[in-house]
């Protein structure tokens, strides 16, 4: 049992909290650093943490404490919890400004995409249809794309890059240069084809290749031997969705 | 007519020699599914990313990470966040002995780096101009800021259309050492407020613009200076 937990099975708040933050202070300010750049910002996020692991009595801490068997390492919990309040933290300084400046900088589609994927977290999807019934009409699918990508540059480029990435619902997406149009529709068809796929199989593609995580901490986390066990599993499953999506089919166009 | 090649691009991909092709199909277009309501705790997302899920549990958790992008999005930075050089080497862990010879020393001894690392440069980081100036949606604080003599008057900026301020103090152990909402732009800190020559202090003022509203301003240091002998 770590020395804060057994302070707050002893009924020593104060002695638990002092113990907490001295073992995990590092980590907790490595975690904040991690997506937060600005030192300023750092100290506010900092504050908004301590404020939360310490509210109601250290009820985040003492719900931790209290599960019976802790299979994740408390360090990862922390983590977690950092990220959380610095994307929530950021979303609440980006959405009571009117306007930010990055925003500003934006040209009108761009700051339409940057509102409704990074304030209001919509999939990449759900801002092409919201976009295109509302203000844009005209606004075809493969011209939001190369938009969607100079508005996740833009984001990138600023000094609060990290927190602002965070804050969209998904990743960057792929270059659309020398890409054909593709169709809503079209899309949908993949997505299916990824659906009829087991849970696990479907997040190890998700995890290894949209998310480009290391073969070696997917195989962690779906309990894989090892790298190369991800590796042949992913080409086996590619020729599994190679063959479904030939059976689902797309439509040929005709000249 | 349509320059509309699916098919032209998916034979393509199909390429025995190169999975590049379907790889890019499965990026652009496969990155996310709806989410659903019944998203993942911060334990059970600690735990995906440790690998280190309850046998009994894990079918469901992964059912549900499978189709659910914000979660995925989730597990993902956190697994990067954790694997990042500098989050990494905190992490590494001590020996339980280390532990147990140190924790009285370390509570103050962290309590003082803690302010180390908190504290704003010096110069004109710790002056109103940095510290939030200009900006008309959250209340400014005014004083007291470095080190003061009299560190019991806390006084801020009013903000248009809020009707209640909330001023945080907290010690330098990053504890709440008082709280209190009204409607003013200034108060006074009574004596039951232990407020001690030399350590230091943050605090912030956060302004009510509706219901549960709040917009909160920089956090900042002062310190009483030490009192003449």
């Amino acid at each position: 049992m770590e020395e804060w937990a057994a302070a707050l099975d002893r009924g020593a708040p104060d002695e638990a909290w002092d113990l907490c933050l001295a073992r995990y202070r590092r980590v907790i300010f490595a975690a904040i650093r991690h997506y937060v750049r600005d030192d300023d910002d750092v100290m506010d996020v900092f504050a908004r943490v301590c404020e939360s692991l310490r509210a109601d009595d250290l009820r985040r801490l003492r719900t931790w404490a209290a599960e019976p068997v802790h299979r994740a390492r408390f360090s990862t919990w922390l983590v977690t919890v950092v990220r959380h309040l610095a994307v929530d933290w950021y979303r609440e300084q980006h959405g009571r400004r009117r306007v930010s400046a990055l925003e500003q900088a934006l040209p009108p589609l761009q700051r339409l995409i940057f509102e409704q994927v990074f304030l209001r977290g919509r999939s990449h999807a759900e801002a092409y249809e919201i976009i295109h019934a509302g203000a844009m009409p005209a606004l075809g699918f493969r011209e939001f794309l190369v938009a969607l990508r100079e508005t996740y540059r833009a984001a990138a480029a600023g000094r609060r890059t990290h927190a602002i990435a965070e804050m969209a619902p998904g990743p960057e997406p792929p270059d659309a240069d020398g890409e054909p149009d593709w169709s809503v529709a079209h899309a949908r068809q993949l997505k299916d084809a990824m659906a009829s796929l087991p849970p696990e199989d479907r997040l190890l593609l998700q995890f290894y290749l949209i998310d480009e995580l290391p073969a070696r901490d997917v195989a962690r986390m779906l309990a894989l031997p090892n790298a190369k066990a991800v590796y042949n599993r992913t080409y086996r499953l590619l020729a599994d969705l190679r063959a479904d999506l030939e059976r689902r089919g797309f439509s040929r166009e005709d000249r | 007519m349509s320059n509309f090649r699916p098919w032209y691009r998916l034979t393509n991909a199909m390429s025995t020699h190169s999975e590049g092709g379907l790889i890019a199909l499965i990026r652009r277009h496969a990155a996310e599914t709806d989410p659903t309501p019944d998203c993942l705790g911060e334990t059970e997302l600690a735990a995906v990313v440790d690998g280190a899920l309850d046998p009994a549990v894990r079918p469901g958790i992964l059912a549900h990470l499978a189709g659910c992008a914000r979660c995925r999005r989730i597990v993902a930075s956190v697994a990067r966040a954790v694997a990042a050089p500098g989050v990494a080497a905190t992490t590494r862990g001590s020996t339980p002995f280390r532990i147990r010879v140190a924790w009285i020393a370390l509570p103050a001894a962290a309590a003082a780096a803690l302010f180390l690392f908190l504290r704003p440069a010096s110069g004109p980081r710790a002056t109103l101009d940095h510290r939030g100036g200009g900006d008309d949606t959250a209340a400014i604080p005014l004083g007291p800021i470095g080190v003061v003599s009299d560190p019991r008057g806390l006084w801020w900026s009013s903000l248009p259309g809020a009707d209640r301020y909330r001023v945080t103090v907290y010690n330098d152990s990053a504890r709440v050492v008082f709280l209190r909402e009204q409607p003013d732009t200034s108060l006074r800190l009574d004596d039951s407020v232990r407020i001690d020559a030399g350590r230091r202090y943050l605090w912030k003022v956060e302004a009510r613009l509706g219901i549960d509203r709040w917009s909160a301003s920089r956090v900042v240091e002062f310190s009483p200076a030490p009192q003449p002998r």
